[in-house]
């Protein structure tokens, strides 16, 4: 029986050859939409072919949903443009802010959860439908502080947002063990408090510890997937019915590209190990 | 129009000229574009074919082999560096490419060998029947808008030598040139070897690996394939940290507009020179 979930990995200029050489082992390619907001038609016309090579997510980074302060017209505009050439299957913004009081902060940074920053967010997710005509799957995001005056959990704060605008859940899972770890909670019952149910697409990635005031997981892309990943994809797997598309993000540091496609094939195992226990689970439930 | 002096109408003429070149070609983009065609492209031997003509093939699966290390350049000539890597060999003109160069074989020489032509027809084929590019049957479908175009300027040629020699002027030389060299680019439009759907394709390879064409290949299994890739899309050359100089020895720039027609310089080419029917330089090239 052929597998409902796929598994691919980001569209990077330095990958792009052996992404293109190699399409056979991969289900699906996750473009960031930001990089050909400027780009000519002949380009975006060159990644839709692309499309018809292979499924096509798109990936913002810069819209910085997450925030009180409106997001900027012609900024949502420019990525209107692109979603409307690539026409991705579907596309994906971080639940995050990235610029404030007029400074391009120049990362994603965590927002306080709190109930200002749920209704912000709510506004521009409207907002972005109103221009784009369709929504955004919403990504949790890695923090190395504790966002300062919040008020609700990380799960209920991004459950609050999902459940209000009805948008699907990007899941990045590396960005969740990584706050789970930084903050002192067992990542399975981190990940247990999220709304699965509503999770379409996951991130898969690596990362590096540091050291800061104390020690810290940094979300850096630069790393392999670490082995605690696969097993939480598995036990999502296992824990919700819906297809799930896994993307792996890297973004420096690669490895020869086999290697890559090594981590594609333990996320399928991973997938395919907790689909196998959730469907002997519902068997045995049958026979009860 | 018909009263103008000579230069004038020459001017005239040659803006017409442009003008039904342009319209004949716009017509011929336009319903090339409503023809079905599968424009996926990943086999970057494809590609090469597409892009450029055999001798591109031939460039393209030589620095794959190469690469990979089972082929080897010796100042002009290739051979094959393990031959019982042969028969592990999966792609059938990687297979005959090394067999053929078991001894050391020009590239020129390669491309009237009957194995080689045949692998050679494979990608002619597939590449056709995807339409990306133009078999007989799309050729057949640009001529009637060529032919008219052509119609049209020699009738307008026709109509001033006839003016101009009615009142006794004999200077129709240039115009006559002129009509010519319409004919003749009018006729190469009808014969272009890829369609539209076969240029797109390219377009937008091009466009997608645009960033990459300055990487320098390494040598890895996958960097192989990479490397493969970006020179079928960009050519040879545009592989970073390829010996230049030994590949433009391979393939000098003399022979680049030849098509993969005969090269009498070859050392196995159709019996003329070098080593003729076997003995010498190629060995097996002509068997």
């Amino acid at each position: 029986m052929n597998s409902p979930d796929r598994v691919g990995l980001g569209w990077r200029d330095a990958l792009a050859a052996s992404i293109y050489v190699h399409l056979d082992s991969i289900d699906v390619i996750e473009v960031i939409l930001d990089d050909y907001c400027k780009a000519p038609a002949r380009q975006l016309r060159a990644l839709r072919s692309l499309g018809r090579e292979v499924p096509v997510i798109g990936h913002g980074v810069t819209l910085g949903l997450a925030s009180v302060s409106p997001v900027a017209t012609a900024r949502v505009d420019s990525l209107a443009k692109v979603v409307n050439a690539l026409e991705p299957q579907l596309w994906s913004e971080h639940l995050a802010f990235v610029r404030s009081g007029g400074y391009e902060i120049g990362h994603l940074a965590a927002p306080p959860r709190n109930r200002r920053t749920v209704e912000g967010a709510v506004a521009n997710i409207e907002r972005v439908r109103g221009i784009v005509g369709t929504s955004p799957a919403l990504e949790n995001i890695a923090t190395l502080i504790d966002p300062p005056n919040s008020a609700m959990s990380e799960p209920k704060w991004v459950g609050d947002i999902i459940a209000a605008t009805g948008v699907p859940l990007l899941l990045d899972l590396h960005n969740l063990y990584a706050n789970a770890v930084n903050f002192g909670h067992d990542p399975f019952e981190y990940l247990r408090a999220f709304p699965l149910e509503e999770a379409q697409v996951v991130h898969i990635s690596g990362g590096v510890w540091i050291e800061a005031e104390s020690r810290r997981l940094l979300d850096d892309h630069l790393h392999d997937v670490p082995d605690i990943v696969y097993s939480m994809l598995g036990w999502l797997a296992e824990h919700c019915s819906q297809p799930l598309t896994v993307i792996l993000e890297r973004d420096g540091q690669y490895p020869q590209f086999e290697a890559l496609l090594r981590q594609l094939q333990r996320a399928r195992e991973a997938l395919a190990s907790g689909r196998a226990k959730r469907s002997r689970e519902a068997y045995e439930l049958a026979a009860v | 129009m018909f009263a103008l002096r000579g230069p004038d109408f020459l001017g005239l003429f040659l803006l017409l000229s442009v003008a039904v070149y342009l319209a004949v070609h716009l017509l011929i983009v336009t319903r090339e574009a409503a023809q079905p065609a599968e424009p996926r492209i990943r086999d970057p031997y494809a590609i090469a074919y597409l892009r450029g003509d055999v001798r591109e093939l031939i460039r393209v699966v030589a620095l794959s082999l190469c690469l990979r290390g089972l082929l080897q350049i010796r100042t002009t000539t290739f051979q094959t560096v393990r031959e019982m890597e042969i028969d592990r060999v999966q792609v059938p003109i990687e297979t005959v490419i090394l067999r053929l160069c078991r001894t050391p074989c020009q590239p020129s020489a390669l491309v009237h060998v009957p194995e080689f032509e045949s692998a050679v027809g494979e990608y002619e084929r597939e590449l056709t029947r995807r339409g990306l590019l133009a078999g007989s049957e799309a050729k057949g479908r640009r001529w009637p808008l060529v032919l008219a175009g052509i119609g049209f300027l020699v009738l307008i040629a026709l109509i001033k030598i006839k003016v101009a020699l009615s009142t006794g002027h004999h200077n129709i030389l240039f115009l006559i040139l002129l009509t010519g060299a319409a004919v003749v680019v009018l006729m190469a439009r009808a014969g272009a070897r890829r369609t539209y759907a076969g240029n797109s394709a390219l377009r937008n390879l091009t466009s997608l690996f645009a960033s990459l064409r300055s990487r320098r290949a390494q040598k890895s299994a996958d960097a192989v394939s990479e490397a493969a890739l970006l020179a079928a899309v960009f050519g040879i050359y545009g592989v970073a940290g390829l010996d230049k100089m030994a590949w433009a020895r391979m393939f000098p720039q003399s022979n680049s507009s030849n098509n993969g027609t005969s090269d009498s310089s070859s050392s196995c080419g159709s019996g003329s020179s070098g080593c003729g029917g076997g003995g010498g330089g190629c060995g097996g090239c002509g068997s």
